[in-house]
């Protein structure tokens, strides 16, 4: 630190920044240690990979959902705005008759469409329809999944040709297509938010939107953009599950706000806004999988699993503090 | 008038009305002041002080009126307007975002672009840093350490940081709306030097305070609001405490009744 | 109607309807009961669960019994959740089918999804004083005024799908509804068939706590004990019914158990698909390098396709015509022998039996 000197109250203060920092790692690195004494399959490339190719659908649509709550609101719509995005990617591959680039850009796009829509559509009835953004897309979360019914008409659309699922199944030398996603969004989403002026807004306007607003940013048109570009991502994930799937499932991604909400918290962004950092979101959206992974390979019986799973969560969330805590005296 | 001189007042306020509901927030306010002035803005809790700033400041739309700068008509549709003709206010709460540094802070909503347009214009934090410490030192306020998040800052040094903010485009107003009134009576003592540093630069400054004595001592003219209405605009060196408590509470003269 | 209304009492299986012999026709996956009623009980009591060999009683007296007094017109309600299901169109045609045949007059709603649309149905149904009414509720609570109602006037109510609340007083005569743990039995004898005696089952389960769910894991688990004791479940996880899971749970038990899996049977369709999906990316194979042995339930369109493929083994299908069949049974035994009826059916869950499907037997 090159200024010291009005903080001389807080010597301990350096650690405490790097275990703010890295909690979330430790935690990480612990969960893998463990996981590697309990399953000897555990560490094997290919299983690795499949966590992370796993976790790839809910860490895409998590970037999203985590500046949403970086603004101090919060988006539940996410899983059925991705289904809905997926059954529309599926339609047009479909009506396109599927292995046509074209077509398939062109069906990509509609779901990215879709997602978009629905996403400034949260954002507009949170910011200028003046309702909280809970009630918002908690009626979202529920036309989504109305409209994707609706338009598989309740069964599952499928035989989309391989070219597309070559997103979710192909590799660049050894690494899927997926993790190359993965890495590129979150290094996009971590610049976005780190090094430029609106991203310094969004962490800004979550803090004191008060503040922001004085200052003169335009904060309504700010939240609506977040809205839809989180809109926009979870069409990823819709697009990228259904290239997975091989199918858009009319009841695909059901529940998964809540396991988005699990990585974003996990990785420590505050559910009040203004604090967080996306790539530690990643983080959570992977140790979510390790769970699952762990409790497979493990075969812990069914009702074990909902009871561990949640567990596992609030153990992680408690050991992420406590390491704050201890070496980083008593910030927040 | 009580112009201290030279012609065109800076900033003049005609019939400013502004509504909340059916609540007459403002009822038919005038008020005008010159280059290099300390204004007073007084008043009981809801007289009116902090609808007129936020008037002034872009904040607020008044339901009728008109404001000029320099004898221009002007309006401030947003706050941004305001700051873009030369005003600046440095808000009783500061309105600082607790997770920024300082320079973060004081380069808020103008923050120096290395490049990039659109959606993405990358920050150039380095600059931001070194003009904030610049602008500090010129000020000869406490330099926070740079980097640390405002919020863990004292009252002092928050209040510092919401200065520079307002003085770092050299505006032509500056308006501190109740700048004591979280410190500590050292960090008062030196805050209160600054609106005449101000305004010995030929910056106008409005100050709104609770503490009666500090806009006695600071201020060349004082206006005291009550229920809306601009009740008394006085020479500050032609008053007492005794003649502003009067009009503050009511039944006083109202000797600054016909003021424009 | 010509079969049941020429007042033949002998009971041979030319007398009774074509559709009864169609079902008890097929090899190796039929409701045993039904080869009772060809007349030979001998050969398929064993094992037939008490409730659905009384339930099959029922319907044969019925047909005796039915033969002799069906000149009485008498009238049933059905009021159906939805139409916009082919599964309930299904429901429709069989209840039409088996009302024609007894010369019943079948009285058919569709409430479109709609609870509000289907408590007005009910109360028309009841002011057209039909004599039973069957009832597929689109929520199992919502429906009770309605039901209610109809207790009030005296019309028995029957369940048909889906369960009807009955914790707050609404009478339900029974509840007609596909026979999930046969379903299970089904998929065990298919794994013994195709595995032999030996070899390793992955079970993928559905939504912990479903009773769907529980139906068919413990149809399927003490089935396996009986006509498979040697072969092993080797991992058994819930994957939420859902393919996405299916998928991730497949790609990790296959790390877990790598060469070592002969078969996986799936509590539904989706989760099997996403098993094949994981399988067929991991290129995985049975020990002695066939294609792992994949069972599903429910005979959705996607797993269909993949059977004819002869990338998945099997299915097991509901049958929606046979449910509405036994609906219109069910109410026609009632009219015409309530205090027998009650008897023998008061309050219960009476199965509609469920059929295995493989490449053998795919429908068009």
């Amino acid at each position: 630190m090159p200024e010291p000197s009005t903080l001389s109250a807080r010597p301990r203060r350096d650690w405490g920044q790097i275990a703010l920092a890295y909690g979330i790692y430790l935690v990480l690195l612990l969960f893998v240690a463990a996981m590697a004494l309990l399953s000897p399959n555990f560490l094997r490339v290919t299983n690795l990979l499949n966590i992370v190719t796993q976790a790839s659908t809910v860490a895409v649509i998590a970037v999203g959902t985590t500046m949403v709550i970086l603004l101090a609101e919060i988006d539940l719509s996410v899983g059925s705005v991705a289904a809905l995005a997926g059954a529309v990617t599926a339609g047009v591959l479909k009506a396109g008759g599927g292995a046509d680039p074209v077509w398939l850009l062109l069906a990509v796009l509609a779901g990215l469409a879709i997602g978009t829509a629905l996403g400034a559509l949260n954002g507009a009835l949170t910011v200028w329809g003046g309702i909280p953004s809970f009630i918002v897309t908690l009626g979202m979360l529920s036309v989504g999944r109305g409209l994707t019914l609706l338009y598989t008409g309740g069964r599952p659309i499928f035989g989309l040709g391989g070219g597309f699922s070559a997103m979710a199944y192909g590799r660049v030398g050894p690494v899927p297509v997926p993790i190359i996603i993965l890495v590129v969004l979150y290094t996009l989403a971590a610049l976005f938010l780190h090094t430029t002026q609106l991203g310094r807004y969004i962490y800004a306007a979550g803090t004191n939107r008060r503040a922001v607003a004085l200052a003169g940013v335009n904060v309504d048109r700010l939240k609506v953009g977040v809205f839809a570009l989180a809109g926009t991502l979870a069409g990823l994930g819709g697009v990228l599950l259904t290239a997975r799937l091989d199918s858009a499932q009319p009841t695909a991604a059901t529940g998964w706000e809540l396991d988005v909400i699990a990585a974003v918290v996990l990785g420590g962004t505050s559910l009040y806004g203004g604090r967080g950092a996306v790539m530690k979101t990643l983080v959570g959206a992977i140790i979510l999988q390790l769970i699952s992974n762990g409790l497979n390979l493990l075969n812990v019986q069914a009702y074990w699993q909902q009871i561990t799973k949640g567990g596992v969560i609030l153990l992680a969330l408690l050991l992420e503090r406590s390491i704050r805590r201890v070496r980083g005296g008593d910030e927040m | 008038m009580t112009d201290t001189g030279t012609g065109t007042p800076l900033l003049e306020l005609q019939g400013i009305v502004k509504r909340f509901g059916g609540v007459l927030a403002l009822d038919d306010v005038s008020l005008s002041l010159d280059r290099g002035q300390v204004l007073g803005l007084v008043g009981d809790n809801g007289a009116g002080k902090s609808t007129l700033i936020k008037v002034v400041a872009g904040a607020y739309q008044p339901d009728a009126g008109t404001l000029r700068m320099d004898g221009a008509g002007v309006r401030f549709p947003a706050p941004r307007s305001a700051k873009e003709a030369g005003i600046e206010t440095v808000y009783q709460d500061l309105a600082l975002v607790d997770t920024l540094d300082a320079a973060g802070n004081i380069f808020l909503g103008r923050e120096l672009v290395r490049f990039g347009g659109g959606p993405v214009k990358v920050l150039n934090k380095r600059r931001m840093q070194e003009s904030a410490r610049e602008l500090l030192g010129r000020l000869a306020l406490e330099l926070p350490s740079s980097g640390t998040e405002v919020g863990m800052l004292s009252g002092g040094q928050r209040q510092s940081v919401a200065i520079s903010r307002a003085l770092y485009t050299r505006p032509k107003l500056v308006i501190l709306d109740e700048p004591t009134s979280a410190l500590a009576v050292t960090e008062a003592r030196k805050v209160l030097e600054l609106p005449r540093t101000l305004a010995a630069q030929g910056v106008a400054v409005i100050i709104i305070s609770h503490t009666l004595q500090d806009v006695l001592d600071v201020t060349d003219r004082i206006a005291v609001l009550r229920k809306g209405r601009k009740v008394a605009d006085l020479r500050t060196a032609e008053t007492t405490l005794e003649e502003l408590v009067a009009h503050i509470v009511g039944g006083g003269r109202t000797r600054g009744a016909g003021y424009a | 109607m010509g079969v049941a209304t020429d007042g033949a009492l002998a009971l041979t299986p030319a007398r009774f309807p074509p559709w009864l012999a169609l079902e008890a026709g097929r090899q190796g996956n039929e409701w045993e009961g039904w080869n009772m009623l060809r007349g030979n009980a001998h050969r398929t009591l064993q094992g037939t669960p008490r409730r659905a060999l009384r339930w099959l009683l029922a319907v044969a007296a019925a047909l005796l019994i039915g033969g002799a007094t069906a000149q009485a017109t008498y009238t049933v309600g059905l009021s159906l959740s939805t139409l916009n299901n082919p599964f309930f169109v299904d429901v429709r045609d069989g209840a039409q089918q088996e009302a024609q045949l007894f010369g019943i007059k079948l009285v058919v709603t569709d409430a479109q999804n709609d609870l509000n649309k289907q408590i007005s149905d009910i109360e028309d149904l009841i002011q057209q004083k039909v004599n039973v009414l069957l009832v597929n509720a689109t929520d199992s609570a919502g429906v009770v005024p309605a039901v209610k109602e109809a207790n009030a006037a005296g019309i028995p109510v029957f369940a048909i799908d889906r369960a009807i609340d009955t914790s707050t007083g609404a009478q339900v005569v029974a509840q007609i509804a596909s026979d999930n743990v046969y379903g299970g039995r089904l998929q065990a004898r298919r794994v013994a068939e195709v595995l032999g005696s030996t070899g390793n089952v992955v079970e993928l389960e559905g939504i912990p706590g479903a009773s769907a769910a529980i139906d068919r894991k413990s149809g399927f688990e003490s089935e396996l004990k009986s006509v498979a004791p040697n072969v092993q479940i080797i991992a058994d996880q819930p994957a939420g019914f859902d393919q996405a899971q299916g998928l991730n749970v497949m790609q990790n038990i296959l790390q877990a158990h790598q060469g070592q899996i002969d078969a996986v049977v799936a509590a539904n369709d989706s989760m099997a698909v996403g098993a094949l999906q994981a399988i067929q990316q991991a290129g995985a194979k049975r020990p002695n390098g066939q294609p792992i042995v994949v069972i599903g339930f429910d005979a959705i369109d996607q797993s269909l396709s993949q059977i004819k493929a002869g990338a998945m083994d099997s299915t097991v299908a509901q049958q929606p015509k046979l449910m509405g069949r036994l609906g219109v049974d069910a109410a026609h035994m009632l009219s015409l022998d309530s205090l027998m009826f009650s008897t023998l059916a008061s309050g219960q869950f009476m199965p509609v039996a469920v059929q295995l499907i493989t490449a053998q037997n795919l429908p068009q």
